[in-house]
């Protein structure tokens, strides 16, 4: 018996570990290629908090009023089975029903969308229309659920990001009227990320 | 052989896969997201469901989180905390395995439902000669795959079982599938690969050949579910040494004469199938020894 | 669909050498970015599709279909900006298009007394496909029959400010010279009607007498009941652009606190007011006269008044007499001080403006100051105080409409109203009538006997006309039957019993549910080309792929081909009045209208005869010569000022020279400008009001038939309705079902021009997708709603359903405006947003506005119905 055990946990151990290896080499890349790194849901530990606390359960998903939690299935990075958001798609509304059905606080339970901290959306003065002047938009404006705090517009409508009060929700991300590459983008940041 | 029991039982089993798909087609968001009016009916909807969400693995029914306490367990040990919502999920679950036994694994576990649902195919196959002896296998493995699994998520700071559980990647396939369908964004992956070959271990390596032996979560639910109350009484006299309760035993025990304490999942596919009653549910502490037959000693499944 | 992939070739640049900071990628070389990918083929020139400021656009197309649409750098109007519904215009073009003739199983049949049972829906079950021709010649056989049984003028036409130049100009050949109809009506009706007929009482003449470019040269800009930035953002940003540079006051007369209000605030809160009035306008600009009298007299220029005007001395005592601004406020309400300290930054602005010769006051209005039964006497109100300061026949100074459809100005000169002429010349002109026979190539007689023709009440009328049995078919071109009042009552059930041709892009159209006959047209930039004209009577080319989605036809060949047909089966010659040939394409040349048309201008005080000079001379075709110059503003008699892109400004000499100009300073034809005080006076609202109650209730009630009524009511400035103010703040369930605490206004907002082309394209779409109402939070207290929640809009006629939209912060968006306690405000933009099937429509703006119209513009008054709320909870 001890030898029969012996075997098996030699065997269980080798074979769980490479396992992990391999998540956690998944893991590493961002979910969508090309991004800085992976956006998760609000309320997110940071990113090796949230890889450990996360259970791989996809009730976020479920909870999520907008759609926009996606679960990753190689090839996607970001680890398998966990949640995260591709703003550019769909951003998060801010419903945080997804940090209050988290079972295991991987997503933090908040109660004001103030407190989300998931990123930063971040301006290319370059492309965005209202500031090269070749347009007026607003459209990332508008669709801001902190609008006139996190973004505020200029003459022309030209946007401008107060870092300290935008919690990466990603809307303007999606909102923004560019095709392809957009000239507002989200870049992941938690409080507590390295 | 009807047993209402056993119809309830299989009514659960078949409610759960039901709901792993009818769950993500209630929860999922519509085509425009949350803005559209669409997706507002779709919402209400869910709004009126969304007591009842989740799956096996993780689950939210009438405003109580429940947790499968491997998941639990994977979840505390590879953050090395815990956390109240999380420990509150495992009260019900716990409690019910601590006084029913194992029962997840015969009325509520996905793969569980998946594997009985092998059982005729593998009658057939056996029939046409093409499964082979069958493998036995050490019941004991499953304990140090648990053990050994909870050590590398400990180190990893990963969780790994929820990737070699069968509920658990069952139930997300599922749910993976009916939203990639929805978003148009399906692609397979290698956890299809893993169940279908769990399926063909069912098949070759003989009835839940991977519950018995292998399953981690299985072996967490036996140590919960040893000291059980509610048990398989066994009376004696009336045994006619049919065997038919050992053909019925899905995971391979002698009901009659086994010692089943960490093992039997209360199925109750022995009580139903006993031709002279000898077998039924009661409460007890431990097993009571069956008389007046040698125990101790398994019997070959014929 | 593609949008603006030249941006999107400059974002891969730009990710290419990016690295995120936290300002942005960092970019080496600005100047090398592509941002108007010259070497692109396929660029063609056009005027945007959407409002009436007319910005210039390159529409980019590849294998004839439309990909993108991108702002034109080069064009005077909007030099490379354009807002979000312009810039995603090519997104609304190749969906949900109708491709086939579809003929109504079951039409109703006016002559035989028949009325579908069919009309209010559009299953396809209940229509067949046709042929082009079958379509067309049940079209003509009807169409002539009702003419020759019931007359010309039993056949209506609602025609649209999106038509081209020559589509209208046809039109109303069709109409008035081949079917010898008087019922011809427009979108213009409801949009700009009252700004036309206060021109026309005030200078003679239906003309803007400004210029964009006055905006960078006024020392004072004022926005009357417009909320510029959403609805003419091109327009405001050179406003707000002109005011950070120069730092001038502006004024803002609007009862909400829009993003107009806010954003010219943001640049100088010092030098930007707002006047929150509900309805105050005439007594906003008496009190100002009178302040402007008793503080600032160096600022009335006397001169001018004894000189160029008539009427000035009743004006001047009128005011004196009744409008201190103390004794207003029961009307502005806006505290006498308020009103002197604009008045002296008005009169300060006068001053400059006059001692520099150019500048001053430039006042803009739009739709919504229109939308009144005052709206013509809002316009002359509003000259009668520029012209008391001198601020009019000045660069930098004056009076500017600005219009909401892209030509609807074309709409104007080419006459396409009831009573008119092209050339801002009525139908009762009798020497005018014959040379436009001429022209036409029509019987003068035919023309005489239009002129003693009635279409009592216009627009509304023409509907109220055809319940009575008077109208009995109707055309309705590119125009949607819900920009009337009170569908429920007047236009649906008018509708419904006519034979209703109707020429349609969408499927999914509210005017296909009351079709008999649908013809597939073709849009904005799939057409051969033709021409719009701005608001500052800018014509503009705005060609096309000449590719329209297969099965559709341009509204101009539909025009000419139906004009054929029944002027034949009318006995009159077709070719002579229609003699356009098809070119290879298949289509006929707007060219050979356009010249046409010009040809026909001579002589007018909008002659563009310089233009078929400048061909004669140069051999450039009218349409090389307008892209040429980015766009020529009417008139331009010369060769000279045709080359010099037309006449800037008007009046007071500011005309280039013109041997044969048909007037002098000013269009009337004593060469003066009129001056009529108009007045507000509240002393019978209750009496007045009560008499037009029935209107869209009582089904025997016509409002055409209480022209007085309307009158005494313009009169005294009033409203439709008057909301039961005793009732305000109380709960929903202690307000009896009859009273109507609530201003209700209509508008629009930023996102979506009208009701359907921005609804249909994603990205606007999308941005606003919901019908919302915005509510002043002490209301939506009052009436226990929060945020976000659903509630019903109840009045007299009809209701919608809508989300709350309280404060700036709201849920729901875009929540850029607040409102007043007790006013409530929707856009009507999503009145087919959800559907446009009457069973599932639940947010039809106009089911719910009072037919009530300006009795002599027939512009009607969405801005001031009353209402109550229902809650609906959170839906």
């Amino acid at each position: 018996m001890a030898a029969r055990s012996a075997a098996s946990g030699v065997l269980a151990l080798s074979g769980l570990s490479i396992l992990a290896l391999l998540i956690r080499s998944e893991a590493a890349g961002p979910a969508v290629p090309g991004e800085p790194a992976t956006l998760r849901p609000p309320g997110a530990l940071a990113e090796a908090g949230f890889l450990a606390a996360c259970i791989r359960c996809e009730r976020c998903r479920d909870a999520c009023e907008a759609g926009c939690i996606r679960i990753a299935r190689p090839p996607d990075g970001a680890g398998r089975g966990t949640p995260f958001i591709v703003a550019r798609e769909r951003g998060c509304t801010l419903c945080l029903e997804c940090t209050r059905v988290c079972p295991t606080g991987a997503l933090r339970r908040l109660e004001e969308v103030e407190d989300v901290a998931m990123g930063v959306a971040v301006i290319d003065e370059r492309t965005c229309v209202a500031i090269n002047r070749t347009g007026v938009c607003g459209a990332c404006h508008t669709v801001c659920p902190l609008r006139n705090r996190a973004i505020t517009l200029g003459l022309h409508n030209a946007p401008a990001i107060h870092d300290d009060k935008c919690v990466g929700c990603g809307l303007c991300e999606e909102a923004c009227i560019l095709d392809g590459t957009k000239a507002i983008r989200v870049f992941p940041r938690r409080k507590g990320a390295a | 052989m009807s047993d209402p029991l056993r119809t309830l039982r299989k009514g659960t089993q078949g409610a759960v896969a039901i709901f792993l798909v009818v769950g993500p087609l209630l929860a999922w968001h519509g085509p425009n997201g949350g803005s559209t009016r669409i997706s507002r009916v779709l919402s209400d909807t869910r709004e009126r469901v969304a007591s009842v969400h989740g799956d096996s693995w993780s689950a939210q029914i009438g405003g109580v989180s429940l947790l499968d306490p491997l998941a639990a367990a994977e979840g505390v040990v590879s953050q090395k905390a815990s956390f109240r919502p999380l420990l509150l999920a495992l009260v019900l679950p716990v409690a019910l395995t601590v006084l029913l036994g194992r029962v997840f694994c015969s009325w509520v576990c996905p793969a569980g439902f998946l594997f009985e649902s092998c059982d005729s195919l593998r009658r057939l196959l056996a029939k046409a000669s093409l499964v082979p002896g069958r493998v036995r296998l050490w019941r004991g493995h499953k304990y140090v795959l648990l053990v050994a699994g909870l050590a590398v998520t400990a180190l990893a700071g990963i969780p790994v079982l929820s990737h070699v559980y069968p509920p658990a990647l069952a139930a997300r396939e599922v749910h993976d599938t009916v939203f990639g369908l929805l978003d148009g964004r399906y692609a397979p992956t290698g956890a299809l690969l893993f169940l279908f070959g769990i399926v063909l271990f069912e098949l070759l390596a003989g009835r839940r050949a991977w519950c018995r032996s292998l399953c981690p979560g299985g072996a967490l639910y036996c140590l919960l579910g040893s000291g059980r109350l509610v048990r398989i009484r066994r009376e004696a006299k009336r045994c006619t040494d049919c065997a038919d309760c050992i053909v019925a035993c899905p995971i391979g025990l002698d009901p009659m004469h086994d010692r089943t304490g960490v093992e039997c999942d209360n199925c109750r596919e022995c009580v139903a199938s006993c031709p002279e009653d000898a077998l039924s549910f009661a409460l007890a502490r431990a097993d009571a020894p069956a008389a007046g037959t040698p125990s101790g000693q398994e019997r070959p499944a014929p | 669909m593609k949008r603006r992939s030249f941006m999107k070739k400059a974002a891969i640049a730009a990710v290419a050498a990016g690295v995120p900071t936290a300002k942005g990628w960092t970019v080496p070389d600005p100047e090398n970015v592509p941002l108007e990918s010259k070497e692109a083929k396929n660029h063609v020139l056009a005027a945007c599709p959407y409002c009436g400021v007319g910005c210039g656009t390159i529409i980019q197309t590849e294998n004839g279909k439309i990909t993108n649409v991108i702002p034109d750098k080069h064009h005077p109007t909007n030099k490379g900006l354009q807002c979000i519904k312009g810039l995603t215009s090519a997104e609304a073009i190749y969906v949900n298009r109708l491709t086939k003739p579809l003929i109504r199983k079951d039409m109703s049949d006016p002559l035989r007394g028949h009325v579908s049972a069919t009309k209010g829906s559009f299953d396809p079950s209940l229509f067949r496909e046709a042929t082009w021709e079958e379509a067309e010649e049940i079209t003509a056989d009807r169409v002539a029959e009702i003419v020759k049984k019931s007359g010309g003028n039993a056949v209506g036409l609602y025609g649209s400010g999106q038509l081209t130049v020559e589509g209208q100009y046809l039109e109303n050949i069709f109409m008035k010279g081949v079917l010898g109809s008087n019922t011809i009506e427009a979108n213009a009706r409801m949009c700009m009607t009252s700004a036309v007929t206060g021109y026309f009482k005030s200078l003679g003449s239906d003309t803007p007498p400004t210029c964009y470019d006055d905006i960078e040269l006024a020392d004072m800009i004022t926005f009357w009941g417009h909320n510029a930035r959403g609805s003419h953002p091109i327009l405001f940003w050179r406003v707000a652009d002109h005011k950070a540079l120069a730092d001038i006051p502006t004024l803002v007369v609007d009862p909400r606190r829009t993003g107009t209000v806010q954003g010219l605030e943001e640049i100088n809160p010092a030098n930007s007011v707002h006047f929150p009035t509900i309805n105050g306008d005439i007594s906003i600009h008496n009190a100002l006269a009178y302040a402007i009298l008793e503080r600032h007299d160096d600022a009335v220029a006397w001169d001018f008044l004894k000189k160029y005007t008539t009427g000035w001395k009743e004006y001047v005592d009128g005011v004196k007499a009744n409008y201190n601004p103390k004794d207003v406020e029961d009307r502005t309400l806006i505290p006498a001080e308020e009103i002197y300290r604009v008045a002296e930054m008005w009169a300060e602005a006068s001053i400059k403006g006059r001692k520099r010769g150019s500048g001053g006051v430039l006042s803009i209005w739009g739709i919504g100051y229109n939308q009144h039964l005052h709206g013509q006497h809002n316009t002359m109100g509003l000259v009668n105080l520029m012209a008391l300061t001198g601020n009019i026949g000045r660069p930098g100074a004056g009076p500017h409409s600005q219009t909401g459809q892209p030509n609807a100005m074309g709409e104007r000169l080419t006459g396409g109203l009831t009573g008119r002429l092209p050339f801002n010349i009525g139908l009762g002109n009798a020497e005018h009538r014959k040379y436009i026979a001429e022209c036409w190539g029509i019987p003068q007689e035919r023309l005489d006997a239009v002129a003693k023709l009635q279409n009592t009440g216009m627009a509304v009328g023409m509907m109220e006309r055809a319940l009575k049995g008077e109208v009995q078919a109707m055309f309705l071109i590119y125009a949607t039957h819900i920009d009337l009042p009170d569908a429920y009552h007047l236009s649906r059930p008018a509708l419904t019993k006519m034979f209703t041709v109707v020429q349609e892009i969408y499927k999914d159209a509210p005017n296909n549910l009351y079709a008999d006959i649908i013809l597939p047209a073709a849009t904005w930039g799939e057409w051969v080309g033709g021409t719009y004209i701005q608001s500052e009577r800018r014509l503009y080319v705005v060609d096309g792929t000449a590719n329209p989605v297969k099965g559709c036809r341009p509204d101009m060949d539909m025009v000419i081909d139906k004009g054929k047909m029944i002027a034949k089966r009318l006995g009159l010659d077709a070719d002579r009045i229609f003699p356009y040939k098809r070119m290879e394409n298949g289509y006929y040349d707007p060219e050979d209208v356009f010249r046409e048309f010009l040809k026909a201008s001579k002589g007018s005080d909008a002659d563009l005869s310089g233009i078929l000079e400048v061909e004669k001379e140069t051999g450039k075709s009218p349409y090389d010569q307008i892209r040429e110059l980015r766009g020529i503003q009417w008139p331009a008699p010369t060769s000279a000022i045709a080359k010099a892109g037309g006449t800037k400004r008007r009046y007071m000499a500011q005309e280039e020279y013109w041997p044969d100009k048909p007037y002098a300073e000013f269009r009337h034809p004593d060469g003066k400008l009129h001056i009529h005080l108009v007045n507000q006076d509240y002393s019978r609202y209750k009496e007045i009001t009560d008499a037009m109650s029935p209107a869209g209730v009582d089904p025997n009630f016509y409002i055409i038939d209480h022209l007085d009524t309307l009158v005494a009511a313009r009169d005294a400035g009033l409203t439709p309705e008057l909301p039961d103010k005793d009732y305000l703040g109380r709960k929903i369930g202690s307000v009896p079902g009859d009273k109507y605490p609530f201003w209700w206004a209509t508008g629009v907002v930023y996102e979506h021009f009208h009701t359907s082309k921005t609804i249909r394209a994603g990205t606007t779409k999308k941005l606003v997708p919901e019908m919302y109402v915005e509510m002043h939070p002490d209301d939506a207290a009052e009436l226990g709603v929060r945020d976000g929640e659903w509630v019903r809009i109840v009045t007299r006629r009809g209701t919608v359903e809508a989300r709350a939209s309280i404060g700036l912060d709201s849920v729901v968006k875009p929540a850029r405006n607040t409102v007043p306690k007790g006013f409530l405000f929707s856009p009507w933009n999503l009145s087919v947003a959800d559907s446009a099937d009457p069973k599932k429509n639940k947010w039809l703006a106009n089911g719910t506005t009072h037919r009530a119209f300006d009795p002599v513009s027939g512009q009607a008054d969405f801005k001031k119905c009353v209402c109550r709320v229902e809650p609906l909870g959170k839906g």
